[in-house]
């Protein structure tokens, strides 16, 4: 790969990485087994550039890699006898589709996330940071915090509901 | 449509069944705006990995990139990609590459800075900010302190008001007791009754009845009973067992879940709803009736002690126009306890006796302050089918204070009371922060009159700021409204 073609790479990927890595998380739970995945997808990616079409922009570059992506998931699953290979197989059309929609709001949804997760106070950021910080389990955060993993479930559930409203709410804002 | 959102966070929490996947798959293979939600949330579990992760893990991503680029292109050594993170330090990176590293690995910590690029400030998350639960940085071993208690009598050694509470067994043979518990979850037990603190937020119940008052922010508190599991949603409920132990759970606010203990169902119930868990592990749903719950009211709302007109109005639902008297003075607790996230203004802030708008001592409560607020309502019966007739206004100048009917009463509430609302602006300026769901209130004519003549309303502030005595002249169909902002800061052991 020569070195402009590096460069066009490099911000390619840094536009994308985040819409792919959320694809694979779609079907993988395990942080660790989606990074893996992720590095996987990226490595074809760059062996394969030379493919894809010079011309195209970052939003087409979102489609090709996420189609490197659908095979890698599902090799994955394949291989790990997941029970979650027939859910992705069956929905990995349209999920792949959706994401492809999604990649002009990304960074919009990134941002307003940010200024929402700064509002978080009290349980629901200390279960957060623990989960997504810390990578611990449902279970792990409940020993540490005197909690049922039930209880960790259900403010999980809680939080990303409000989350997902205070997106909402700042997107519509920003769109007037 | 809620229970396809809690099928796709279900999704994300690893907490899915078959059946749930299946039903999920089908939902987002049905049209592509499903799809696109699915996705929506797969994006945020995505960005809230790279926001809270920090900067060290997403630079090792975007290192393990170029690492992981040398190795694909040169060699096919690695069996199983996890190996890589072993081989880092081993890799010669073309310098080419270093370039892509430091490109990748500054864009993708961008995730991580919190990105203050644009957005408005619209979009707040209200209902989970209210309380600072704060576990950490305390003594591990307690968990919970009684803090108010009332004819208790205990079985066993006898607690004191303010004792701290351990993960221990509580026997109490009558009386009414208030627990508060490290991240703010109030409960109110009634004896007789035995209950288990656990640890902050697992409780166990076995015999009695209890209520409960979940503040944002503390959701998950649980309560097992012989049959049930209940757990919070975000609430105020009630437990009553029976001499059997089977449990009635009646939500007075929000919802909670209720599991039988040996089998996998469980239900939700909402706000006004009731049901009992049998011994054969069966939901059954039932009347829902807070009288049982009378008499922990007062206590679990905070009240000391009262005397003259004061009356206790049903702390769930607070529907104020409905609640009417033409003797009584309801005290309604308005929600839960709660952080103001901006200053508020007040109208009283010293003791003493006010009965004239110029005397009034008014101040601002500052943002950060944890509150707990009680509208002090006198509400006439209405006699017009609600509407009010011009005719029913009276002519304060024509009005002989001897003919005027007085309403007298005082209330003690357990903790410092930081301020009173009388005046209709800054009544209906606070409405909408603490009468979320009252609603319906008077746009007018809910002020104490505080002209400063023997026939207007008198307002006392207690030296100790515990007391607040109400006079108020009754006339015609006016009501006549005191919110009361008293402090509630979270209790640490010791204090």
């Amino acid at each position: 790969m020569e070195s402009k073609q590096v460069e066009r790479f490099t911000i390619f990927w840094t536009q994308t990485q985040t819409s792919v890595l959320a694809f694979i998380a779609s079907a993988v739970t395990s942080f660790s087994d989606a990074d893996d995945i992720l590095q996987e997808v990226a490595g074809v990616a760059v062996r394969k550039f030379d493919q894809f079409d010079e011309k195209g922009d970052s939003s087409g570059f979102t489609g090709w890699v996420i189609n490197i992506a659908r095979y890698e998931v599902l090799m994955f699953l394949r291989q790990h006898s997941s029970d979650r290979h027939r859910f992705f197989a069956e929905s990995v059309e349209e999920i792949a589709n959706a994401f492809v929609d999604l990649a002009p709001e990304v960074d919009r949804r990134r941002h307003a996330l940010s200024h929402c997760v700064k509002e978080l106070g009290g349980r629901p950021r200390e279960v957060l940071d623990k989960r997504y910080g810390e990578q611990m389990g449902a279970a792990q955060i409940a020993d540490l915090m005197g909690l049922s993993p039930g209880n960790v479930s259900v403010i999980l559930n809680r939080t990303y509901k409000a989350l997902r409203a205070c997106i909402e709410a700042r997107l519509s804002v920003e769109a007037g | 449509m809620d229970k396809i959102e809690d099928h796709i966070i279900a999704h994300f929490t690893g907490d899915e069944t078959a059946d749930d996947a299946c039903q999920l798959s089908d939902w987002i293979r049905a049209r592509p705006e499903n799809a696109k939600r699915f996705a929506e949330m797969a994006l945020m579990h995505g960005h809230l990995r790279g926001l809270l992760s920090g900067e060290a893990k997403v630079r090792e991503i975007g290192f393990q990139l170029v690492i992981r680029r040398k190795d694909s292109v040169n060699d096919k050594l690695e069996a199983h990609p996890t190996l890589r993170r072993s081989r880092v330090i081993l890799a010669a990176v073309a310098a080419s590459l270093l370039i892509v590293a430091g490109v990748v690995g500054v864009a993708v910590f961008r995730d991580g800075d919190g990105g203050d690029r644009g957005g408005g400030d619209g979009g707040q998350i209200a209902k989970v900010t209210g309380t600072d639960a704060n576990v950490t940085g305390t003594d591990a071993k307690v968990v919970a302190t009684l803090v108010q208690s009332s004819n208790a009598d205990w079985e066993g050694t006898h607690i004191e008001e303010g004792s701290p509470l351990h993960p221990q067994m509580l026997s109490l043979r009558s009386g009414v007791v208030r627990l508060e518990f490290l991240d703010g979850v109030e409960v109110t037990l009634q004896g007789p009754a035995k209950y288990e603190v656990i640890a902050v937020g697992r409780t166990r119940l076995l015999s009695g009845l209890l209520t409960a008052i979940v503040p944002p922010g503390a959701e998950g508190f649980q309560v097992v009973t012989p049959t049930a599991e209940v757990i919070d949603l975000g609430t105020a409920f009630g437990i009553e067992l029976d001499d059997s132990g089977v449990a009635k759970v009646s939500v007075f606010d929000g919802e909670v879940e209720v599991r039988p203990v040996s089998n996998h169902n469980k239900r939700v119930v909402q706000e006004g709803e009731s049901v009992r868990v049998t011994k054969e592990n069966e939901i059954e749903s039932s009347e829902f009736d807070g009288v049982a719950f009378e008499k922990t009211w007062p206590v679990s709302s905070g009240i000391a002690g009262s005397t003259g007109a004061f009356r206790f109005a049903p702390q769930w639902p607070r529907r104020l126009r409905f609640v009417q008297s033409d003797s009584d003075i309801f005290v309604l607790p308005e929600g839960y306890a709660q952080t103001l996230d901006e200053p508020i203004r007040v109208n009283i802030t010293a003791p003493g006796t006010y009965h004239s708008e110029a005397d009034l001592t008014a101040g601002t409560l500052p943002a950060r302050t944890r509150v707990k607020c009680f509208l002090l309502q006198f509400n006439p019966v209405e006699k017009r089918n609600g509407v009010h007739s011009p005719t029913d206004r009276p002519n304060a100048n024509n009005l002989n204070p001897d003919d005027l009917k007085r309403i007298v009463g005082e209330i003690t509430f357990d903790r410092v009371v930081l301020g009173l609302i009388v005046r209709g602006e800054d009544l209906r300026a606070s409405d909408g922060r603490f009468s979320e769901r009252g609603g319906r209130v008077p746009e007018k004519g809910r002020a104490l009159e505080l002209s400063g003549t023997p026939r207007d309303d008198f307002v006392t502030l207690s030296a100790d700021r515990h007391t607040v005595k109400l006079d108020l002249a009754a006339f015609g169909q006016f009501s006549d409204h005191v919110r009361v902002i008293v402090d509630q800061p979270l209790v640490t052991p010791g204090n």
